[in-house]
């Protein structure tokens, strides 16, 4: 969450805004990993994710003039991506993936989960990834972006309601639902 | 203490964000009910798994390829240049607002200009006065148009003071201000929220 300072941060900004190619690059870098993994979570496939993860990108750089720089830049980005990925759902018009997409993905088409892992335990992780994802494409888009927001950014329910400008108790509810219904699904991997 | 409650608590607890007094309650029910136990410990093994695997590593040369392609459309998608404030969007929700309270007031407006000149004429006199005179039944349309209803105009025009002139044109232009208001606020709410990420 706090990986870079917000002076730094400003200076990133500023020197994008400046046309400083490199610094988005920079910026990229920084985010890329995040960003992919709440756009992979949200629409459950790997082509369909770096479109959006694209589509944020290329939110944040048409509105980084409007970033503040007196404000931290995470939950800034955090919110492009959030209203981003919002509505290409709802452009998409697909609420869920069907199951036996996710499970008939094509190998190349899989997300990398661990690039140091054993190809055994490559297996394992790769089976409960999969009924992780399954378990998550079957939970509602709303439920579905707190959850996602809260395990890849670590953040807490009131900064997910700031975020998605819903009230904290909401999100709570939002957030034991998921979880008891992931629970629920991945029961034998606990 | 329920289990129902308890299970919100447990979510409180492993998400760092219990109260003191909860966290207290909760310990006590944790003490006797060995359900919530067990669940206790299967949402912290749950926990385990989110926070490790969450994350999804992207294709190696995914960075480059995004920078580069937004990088490519910075011309259509320039940080710097502003929009002008009259774009083509701008102007078709203003005309289609205008246009749509334009056509709801003209309603309302002759409406109320009609009920304020009914309750000021005297209708039912000056048919009777212009009919009785001149009309009957072998009378063309023309010389109808020429003779009564010019008459029945004339009648209606002549009963009409000026200060009900001005208080119709006053509700007119209060009207037509209105309507432009309305349109600028609902153009720059649409506009708002087309553009809002």
């Amino acid at each position: 969450m706090n990986e870079i300072e917000p002076t730094f941060e400003a200076k990133l900004v500023e020197r994008i805004l400046k046309g400083d190619e490199s610094a988005f690059a920079e910026l990229v870098a920084q985010f890329h990993k995040r960003i992919y993994s709440i756009a992979y979570r949200m629409v459950g496939n790997v082509s369909e994710a770096e479109d959006l993860c694209q589509e944020i990108f290329l939110r944040l750089y048409q509105k980084l003039s409007q970033y503040d720089p007196n404000l931290p830049l995470t939950p800034w980005i955090c919110r492009i991506a959030s209203n981003t990925t919002i509505n290409y759902l709802k452009r998409r018009g697909i609420k869920t993936m069907p199951l036996e997409i996710m499970v008939n993905l094509k190998e190349k088409e899989r997300p990398i989960a661990d690039e140091h892992a054993t190809p055994e335990q490559a297996m394992i992780v790769e089976n409960r990834d999969k009924k992780l994802q399954s378990a998550i494409m079957e939970l509602p888009e709303n439920y579905r972006l707190a959850f996602t927001l809260k395990y890849v950014e670590n953040l807490t329910s009131e900064e997910i309601s700031e975020i998605m400008n819903i009230p904290r108790n909401t999100i709570k509810t939002w957030l034991v639902r998921a979880r008891e219904a992931l629970r629920g699904k991945l029961i034998n991997e606990l | 203490m329920n289990c129902e409650t308890a299970l919100v608590l447990i979510y409180d607890l492993v998400d760092g964000e219990i109260l003191p007094k909860d966290e207290i309650l909760l310990k006590e029910h944790l003490a006797i009910c060995q359900h919530c136990q067990t669940t206790l410990k299967s949402i912290e093994k749950a926990e385990k798994i989110y926070k490790h695997e969450i994350l999804v590593t992207p294709a190696p040369d995914s960075v480059n390829t995004i920078t580069k392609q937004v990088l490519e459309n910075k011309n259509v998608f320039s940080l710097q240049s502003k929009k002008p404030y009259w774009s083509t969007k701008r102007i078709v929700y203003y005309l289609g607002t205008m246009a749509a309270s334009f056509a709801a007031f003209i309603y309302l407006a002759g409406s109320l200009i009609i009920v304020n000149l009914a309750s000021k004429i005297d209708l039912t006199s000056a048919i009777s006065n212009t009919s009785s005179s001149n009309f009957n039944l072998d009378m063309s349309f023309s010389q109808f148009i020429e003779s009564d209803l010019l008459n029945l105009l004339s009648t209606i025009t002549n009963n009409i003071s000026q200060s009900t002139l001005l208080k119709d044109l006053a509700i007119i232009l209060f009207l037509v201000s209105l309507q432009f208001t309305i349109s600028y606020l609902f153009t720059q709410n649409k506009i708002k929220q087309d553009n809002k990420l």
